[in-house]
Order: structure tokens, then sequence, then C-alpha cells
């Protein structure tokens, strides 16, 4: 039976939780705050307790068949002793039973420990409301979607992810040319001019972000970015306790294809940059070398709500930290046909009667 | 006393005879009709009004109505009959003179002198617009007169400074088919594209391409910066656009004479 971890209010013995505004540690039921650093001794002392000795006995059930408990870990909660299946990279989680907030201890212990967390900054409120102000000024967005869409689950989870330093050498050759025109009383003239292109150097990245869990899809992560490592701190099971968490699934090894791609693509449009004064600038040939690349392991804070609607499930993600919201919306396609037909009679007559007018003067 | 001023008057008479000789009279008439296209008639009504505008305007404007050209093309068999017959008023044998021949229908201006100036390119093309549906017609009569009023009435425009030139062209009816079907499909497009951003404020999950927001501030260096000259290539067109000139060539003599022409 692993190991759960929840955060008991000194005072009334309550779970308390990491309050994304205060940016302390709150005990819902009376109120009290704490500040971090009195968590971070808390969390030392948790760590050199000894785990739990609760055996059960599990005759009674069924026994799982091969395979059949494979991705899954049975957890008990400390506050009302119901047990909590989970998946095999749930890190933190909510008691099912007594709602109490949890933190899955072995999931980031040792090497699983990430090194940074940037706790979350915007609460639930504000995903509700950022969702809604997603709605606003789209006008082929079905408007019964807006009227009875109703978000079913809010979730405020810490994505795992894989922050890649590097610095990358390249040398990049472009063609480019630079054209001059010119005539005379009989003939037009074009001189196109020739050139060969070399840039070489060096460029520095830091925290490039990789989603490193297979559960969150990683388009919608990347369409959250960026994230300000600034405000990232040292891990602390503390920040966890309140939202959900996974630990990753997907190791950085994997991850770095990624990576690779996004650093080349930005160096490339880096050094296209210092190309100037040309008509045409064409890429011929780019040559990028890594070097002193490293990988850190980072929680991220994501909002994610869910709806359905018409049988299909809609995902929206909010960036934690920054409040940035993206997810796909349905399109109406009687408005957008209406809209089309409106256009083209709208602007066919206005051309018109420009075209009436040009002829009049 | 009176004998010598009667001999004077009489110098002068034939002085001043022989000079307007130079102007009026040629070897051939300004009307040749070998096609016989026209009536006797008509022939003898065009060619009191040619020879009007000739003296008037000191512009020798021709017409000759042959059956065919021969191996020639149109330009070489006018420009031949304008040096061959010697056509054209004054020191620089200021001429106009239309060709017609009824083998391939065909039809050919050559200037010459001031004929170059009066009638421009724009000019010559509007003339061909003008006579060329009366030709189709078979109504050749109508068609000499009317290029005989256009050539009287360049001439006045080119003695003015203002020779015919395209801001001279009448303003065409208004295409309002042409337009609407135009405008119906730039309509279309433009509608499609705002449609389009419409649609595309809907998706806003889309895939980073680069790490632009992770770059380290102030590391970009730039160890090797070379840009090296290969070559040059230069391409020439001819200018399409002529408007207010006119197009010259020279004759088997050596005569510079412009002109234009085309089908009926």
């Amino acid at each position: 039976m692993a190991v759960l971890q929840e955060y008991k209010c000194p005072c009334c013995g309550g779970a308390i939780t990491f309050d994304s505004t205060l940016q302390k540690m709150k005990c819902p039921y009376c109120d009290t705050e704490f500040e971090m650093e009195t968590l971070v001794s808390y969390d030392d002392a948790l760590k050199t307790a000894q785990a739990d000795q609760m055996r059960w006995e599990t005759e009674a059930g069924g026994v799982w068949q091969n395979g059949e408990s494979d991705g899954l870990r049975v957890y008990v909660c400390k506050s009302c002793g119901g047990e909590i299946v989970a998946d095999e990279t749930t890190g933190a989680s909510s008691c099912p039973y007594c709602d109490n907030p949890i933190v899955m201890m072995g999931q980031f212990a040792g090497e699983l420990k990430p090194d940074f967390v940037i706790p979350f900054k915007l609460d639930k409120k504000a995903a509700v409301a950022a969702l809604n102000r997603h709605y606003g000024g789209k006008k082929l967005l079905p408007n019964v979607f807006k009227n009875q869409n109703h978000i079913e689950e809010v979730k405020g989870i810490y994505v795992p992810v894989w922050l890649f330093d590097a610095n990358a050498h390249a040398q990049i050759r472009y063609k480019a040319t630079k054209t001059r025109t010119w005539s005379d009383s009989r003939y037009s003239y074009t001189e196109v001019s020739h050139y060969l292109i070399r840039r070489s150097g060096s460029i520095g990245f830091e925290h490039v972000p990789v989603d490193g869990s297979s559960k969150m899809n990683d388009t919608l992560m990347e369409s959250i970015e960026p994230y300000r490592f600034s405000d990232a701190v040292d891990f602390q099971t503390a920040y966890l306790a309140g939202y959900l968490a996974d630990k990753y699934d997907v190791d950085a090894e994997t991850s770095i294809e990624r990576a690779n791609a996004r650093i080349k693509k930005s160096t490339e449009d880096a050094f296209a940059k210092t190309v100037n004064g040309y008509d045409s600038v064409v890429p011929d040939n780019t040559s990028v070398q890594l070097e002193n690349g490293h990988a850190k392991y980072a929680l991220y804070p994501v909002w994610l709500l869910n709806t359905d609607w018409k049988g299909k499930k809609y995902t929206f993600a909010m960036n934690g930290q920054t409040g940035k919201l993206v997810g796909d919306l349905p399109l109406d396609k009687a408005a957008a046909r209406r809209m089309h037909l409106g256009l083209t009679a709208l602007i066919s007559a206005a051309a018109f009667a420009l075209s009436w007018l040009i002829w009049l003067i | 006393m009176k004998k010598y001023l009667y001999i004077m008057l009489a110098v002068v008479f034939l002085l001043v005879s022989a000079a307007v000789s130079v102007y009026a009279d040629t070897l051939y008439p300004r009307l040749t009709d070998e096609a016989d296209v026209l009536t006797d008639a008509e022939e003898a009504e065009i060619l009191e009004k040619l020879d009007g505008i000739s003296s008037d305007k000191l512009v020798d404007v021709v017409i000759c109505t042959v059956p065919s050209v021969g191996e020639c093309s149109a330009m070489e068999y006018a420009d031949n009959l304008f040096e061959d017959r010697f056509y054209g008023m004054g020191n620089d044998r200021s001429c106009i003179l239309l060709l017609i021949s009824m083998e391939y229908g065909d039809w050919h201006i050559t200037t010459a002198g001031y004929g170059i100036t009066a009638l421009t390119d724009v000019g010559i093309d509007y003339i061909g617009e003008q006579i060329t549906p009366m030709m189709s017609d078979g109504n050749f009569a109508d068609a000499f007169l009317e290029y005989a009023s256009l050539c009287e009435r360049f001439i006045d425009m080119a003695r003015s400074g203002n020779p015919f030139d395209a801001d001279d062209l009448p303003k065409e009816p208004f295409p309002a088919v042409q337009n609407f079907i135009i405008c119906l499909v730039i309509g279309t497009i433009a509608a499609w594209i705002i449609t389009g951003k419409k649609k595309a404020q809907l998706i806003t999950v889309r895939k980073q391409t680069a790490a632009k927001n992770y770059t380290k501030e102030g590391s970009l260096k730039i160890d090797e910066s070379k840009d090296l000259f290969l070559y040059k290539t230069v391409t020439r067109s001819e200018r399409s656009d002529n408007s207010g000139s006119s197009s010259t060539h020279t004759t088997k003599s050596g005569t510079t004479v412009g002109g234009g022409g085309g089908k009926f």
C-alpha cells in the first residue's frame, strides 16, 4: 500500500490547501494561514517520519487477474480510512469519500522528485471567468453552446514537464537576392544581384518546456505557453495540496526530440534576422550543434475545464500562472453560411458601386 | 513703266502658281478605287472631300483600294504606293494614306511628315475601330468619309498642340455585366477570407513551432558574418505604354513613315 500525505491544520486538524491568491497554505475550516517556509520544515519532518504500517486483509476480495492491476495504485486516506484506487502516475488528488486533499508521497520521492514547481497564481474562479471571456466576441460560436454550456469539471492540475537548457551553435548559409529596376523610353530593366550569405554563432536557451505526461495533450500544453520561470520555486509537496498532480510518464530522453525541433527553429529565426538589406533570403544549409544541454524536472500549474456538447467533449486549458486560456470551440455552420452570403452580397455591391463611380469620373 | 509692272505681276503669278502646284498637284488622284468598291458618285464626293482637306490642312489625305497586295504585306504595299506615286505635301511630304486590300480584308494607314505627328498609334487604332465595322458591312463610302473627317479632326488637334491621345478616346459604355461578374468574384473571395478569419478565432489550440520565449536575453552572438556577391543578371522587357507616341519605320527608299493597320 503506498503512502498518502495530507496536510493537517495544527489548529483544528482540518486538511489544509495551498491558496493561490495568498500564496500560502490556508485551512478552509478555521481560516488559519501558514507561511510556506513553515511548511518546508513541516515537509522535512514528514519525510523523516516512518511510513505507516497499515496492513489490510485482502483475501475477502477477489484476486486481481494477471495484468488487471497494472497501472493502478491503491492508497488509504488518512482522514477517513477510505481506500483510493488511482492511476500509477497520480501524484496528488482528493479523497472521493471525505474530499480531503491528498498527496501520494512516493510519487515525488528520490529520483522522481521534481526540481521546481511553479505554484498556482490563479484560482478556480479565475479559470471560469477566463472561459466566459473566451466565449466573447466569437460570432460563429453557437449561442446555444454559450447559453446551455455548463462546465462539468474544473481541475487544477500540476503537469510534469521537462525543462531543457542548452547553448546552440549554428552555421547557416543563405541564398539572397537584391533587385533593382529602371526603364528608359523603350525598355524596362530588372537587375537581380545574387549573394551567398554565411552566419555562424551561438544562442542560449533555458527552460524550454516539454510535456512529460502522456495523459496531457501536448498541443494543449504548448498552446498555453509561455510560463515565466522566474516564479518557479524549489519543489515542496505542500504546494500540491488541493490540486491534482501527476508524475512524469514520458522520460526526458523521449522529450529531447521535441525540444530540439523548437530550439533549432528558434535558432534559425534568430540568425535569419541578422540577414538584412535583401529582397529575398532563402536558407540553403543549416547546421546546429547543442552543448551543455541538460534537463530539469518541474511541475507547471494548469486549470483544465471540461464540458460535453452534442456528444462531443470540449477541453479548455488555462495557464495557472498567467491566465492564458485556450480550447477549440464548436462552429455554427448555419451562421457561417449566412455570414459568407451576407458579406458576399455586401462587398460585391460596394465593389460594383465603386466601379460605377470610377467610370463616372 | 506700265509694261514692266505687267511683266512683274506675270512673274509673281507664275511663281505663286508654281508654289501652289507643289502642294495641290500630284501625279495620282487622292482616291484610286482599283478594287471598285465605290460608285462614281461616291468616288466624286469622297475625292472632293479629300482634296478639300488636303489643300486646307497641307497634308495629303489619300485612299487607295486594291484587289490584292500580292506577295507584299499591307504595310509594304501602302509604303510603296506612298513612294511610287509621290504622295505627300511640302518638304517633309506630309501624308496620310489609307490602303484597302479586298483579298484578305486588310487595311493599313501609312503616315509621313506631319501625318506622323497628327496620327498617333492611338489615333490610328481609333480610326480602325470606327471604319472597320462599316467596311465589314460593305459600306465603304461611309467608312472613307469617316476616315477623312477623322483625319481632318486629328490634324487640327495636332496643330493646336494636342495630338489625339488615349485621354481623348471617347468613354466606352459602362460594362455592367462584366463588372458585376468581377465584383461578385471579388465579393466571394473577400467574404471567404473574412469568414475564414472568424472561423479561425474558434481554434486556439496550436502547437508551438519554436522556443522564442525561452531564449537567454542577449545570448545571440554572431562570430562570422559574410555576405558574398556571386553574380548579377539583367533582363529587359519592352514597355507596353506607348501612349502619346507614333511608331515609325523606314520605306525602301529610306523615308521615315509611321502607321498601323488591321483587318475588317
